[in-house]
């Protein structure tokens, strides 16, 4: 590790409301923030709040914030000490890291040697067993034949899941529940992968049945320490898209948490990790878990962490970057109340999730206890059709996780977004569904109840009268308006009761 | 001032009258005393009956408004009794029986999926249309025979453009 040093500018290459995050936490410890923009994000939220701003490029990601050479050499020309990649994008590509450490800026992230070992599906898992992190028993191998899969299948023991060796998204996927189904599934999942990859080899897993998704933030400095910060539960997902986010998990014991801790800080140790990751875990009703993958960068959820930890993740990753050891007291954190998180997408949950970009005429954000918005967008924005839909996060602190789900309800009914659909009234519906109330979650839970048609919104009596009387209202006034401003002006006049004259020629001219 | 205001497939009759407290409103023969403010660009806040609904009403291209209210967002046209009475005789459709289809988001066209002459089902797809990293196919309400299309692909189209007409 090198000397320490402090950072007094950092480019962000990144955009939305995680480029607005980073902003903030520089800008509380003192230091400038430069932002990198593309053409339709010349006006975006980042570019009004930072320090500084350049231009990387047009629309499409690849001619912009996905140019690492350009924007390498634009942190060398401005003098950034250090460069913060956010997530998505280059947050996780070792090829920028090694760029970034070759001409002496620095990467706030982990070192480009942990991406890869954690990039690289199969030399991933043999490390994570060499280190003793649990993992789905199975093997990566491709079974040749039907005799092969049966003796591997007697070793994981069933019940086992079939999937295709260069799948992905459920195709030449089969369960298989007992020896009588192996024989059938093994040629419907070959076929499959065959017809959707092009390559017919399978592998086989054991079954974990309708798991939860809980994942480890773990922390690691130059020093050799890496901790780990607790769980969040992220079982709610559209698609393996999560959705809604939490911690702690409703699930998880203290001896539980310790025990996934655990794992997470040998598993980043095993690679030499350092700065902020978050390990992932499949789950099982019995407790017993294991390691998915590890994200080598800050997550989108990092937020509910932070509210029951009180810590500061960007503030950490850039202490840790600039080469200080991690704070005392971290270990064996146990966490203060319940946060929850839910990510504001600009599409329509009732219309298959078709995106819905647009102009935000109206933006009103909750307020009040408990409630923190990390948001990247504003009143009379643009949502552009060129980039990922998420617009927000909403982010809910409660003492425990009944305050918190009455605080979400309470702030996601004060929320007022208009002129795009958003993805809220999908999490209003999701408030009152008894297994979420209850905590009984797993992996597949919204997926299914989704497919049966389960969280549609509730009619509201006496809704629709309310809208019959303000069409007619507007519709009354704006007549109004118009005979107002005729040849003769003797018509009737609009006459909104408001609080100054002034308002009322503006807000109907 | 009597109205017409079509909401969900049905006409609703309102009789609205202002008066020194506001607004007297008759919906289904039941009179209301509306007490009506503006609190913002669009937001109206209407009190009746001393129970207070916050609206944002917005106008649509077509001349009607989108009314949002208790987390749902309403299409609503509002015409006089004479308009509707017109519409009526005409049977609805003044458009001499040609059916648009339009895009309901901007995007880039990607693909389109039929040419002019084809005959088409209700709910085909005819044009695939991008946005936000994912497509999307924009299919026709009606079935019918392609009479004209206005986009090719790669060209970008806004909310509401017309992309199809079917006859």
């Amino acid at each position: 590790m090198e000397t320490r040093r402090r950072f007094e500018k950092v480019l962000i290459a990144n955009r939305g409301e995680i480029a607005v995050r980073v902003i903030r936490a520089l800008a509380d410890l003192g230091r400038r923030s430069a932002v990198i923009y593309s053409d339709p994000d010349r006006a975006g939220l980042p570019v009004l709040l930072a320090d500084e701003a350049y231009r990387i490029g047009p629309a499409a990601s690849r001619e912009s914030y996905l140019k690492a050479e350009a924007i390498v050499e634009l942190a060398l020309r401005i003098g950034a000490d250090a460069i913060h990649p956010g997530y998505g994008f280059l947050s996780e590509n070792a090829r920028f890291a090694r760029l970034c450490r070759e001409a002496g800026v620095c990467f706030i992230g982990p070192p480009p040697e942990a991406m890869e070992a954690m990039g690289s599906k199969v030399e991933c898992r043999r490390r994570m067993i060499d280190a003793g992190v649990p993992v789905v028993p199975g093997g990566r191998d491709p079974l040749p034949d039907l005799d092969t899969a049966r003796e591997a299948a007697e070793r994981i023991g069933y019940p086992v899941m079939l999937k295709a060796a260069s799948g992905g998204g459920g195709k030449g996927m089969r369960r298989v529940m007992n020896p009588e189904e192996l024989a059938p599934a093994f040629r419907t999942a070959r076929s499959e992968a065959l017809a959707s990859f092009g390559d017919d080899s399978v592998y086989l897993e054991r079954l974990i049945d309708r798991p939860r998704h809980i994942e480890i933030q773990v922390l690691g400095d130059h020093f050799g320490k890496v901790v780990s910060l607790g769980e969040r539960e992220c079982s709610l997902q559209r698609r393996q898209q999560k959705v809604l986010e939490e911690a702690p998990s409703p699930f998880a014991t203290r001896e539980l948490r310790r025990a996934m801790g655990e794992a997470a800080v040998a598993a980043a140790s095993a690679v030499g990790y350092t700065n902020a990751g978050t390990c992932e875990f499949l789950v099982d009703a019995s407790g017993a878990f294991y390691f998915l993958e590890m994200n080598t960068r800050l997550q989108v959820e990092h937020p509910v962490t932070e509210l029951v930890t009180g810590l500061d993740l960007v503030a950490l990753q850039i202490a840790i970057a600039e080469g200080y050891p991690l704070p005392p007291g971290l270990e064996n954190l146990e966490p203060r109340g319940h946060a929850i998180e839910v990510r504001l997408y600009a599409e329509d949950p009732y219309a298959g999730f078709t995106p819905s970009p647009g102009r935000i005429e109206l933006l009103r954000l909750p307020e009040g206890p408990g409630v923190r918005n990390d948001c990247g967008v504003y009143e009379g924005g643009e949502v552009s059709i060129h980039y990922d839909p998420m617009l927000a996060k909403l982010i809910v602190w409660g003492a425990d996780r009944p305050q918190a789900i009455a605080r979400l309800g309470r702030a996601l009914a004060e929320l007022r977004v208009e002129g795009i659909k958003t993805s809220t009234p999908l999490f209003r519906r999701l408030l009152s569904d008894p297994d979420f109330v209850a905590g009984n979650l797993d992996i597949g839970m919204l997926d299914r109840k989704l497919a049966a048609g389960e969280l549609r919104p509730e009619p509201v009596p006496g809704l629709e009268d309310v809208v019959v009387i303000a069409a007619a209202l507007e519709h009354f006034e704006a007549g109004a308006r118009v005979a107002a401003s005729g040849p003769k002006d003797g018509g009737r006049r609009a006459r909104w009761r408001e609080r100054g004259r002034q308002e009322a020629l503006r807000r109907w001219s | 001032m009597e109205l017409i205001v079509k909401v969900g497939g049905q006409d609703r009759r309102v009789e609205i009258h202002r008066n020194e407290r506001g607004y007297e409103l008759e919906l289904d023969g039941q009179v209301h005393h509306l007490d009506a403010v503006t609190a913002g660009a669009r937001v109206r806040s209407l009190v009746a009956d001393g129970v207070q609904h916050e609206v944002v009403v917005r106008p649509r291209r077509d001349g009607g408004y989108w009314v949002s209210t208790g987390g749902t967002v309403t299409a609503a046209e509002v015409v006089d009794p004479l308009t509707h009475l017109a519409q009526k005789s005409r049977g609805g459709s003044g458009d001499g029986g040609k059916r648009q289809v339009r895009a309901y988001m901007p995007g880039r066209v990607v693909a389109v999926l039929v040419e002019v002459g084809a005959t088409v089902v209700a709910g085909q797809g005819v044009v695939v249309l991008e946005a936000m990293k994912m497509e999307n196919e924009i299919a026709s309400e009606r079935g019918g025979v392609v009479a004209k299309v206005h986009v090719a692909p790669g060209e970008a189209v806004e909310g509401g453009d017309l992309l199809f007409e079917i006859e």
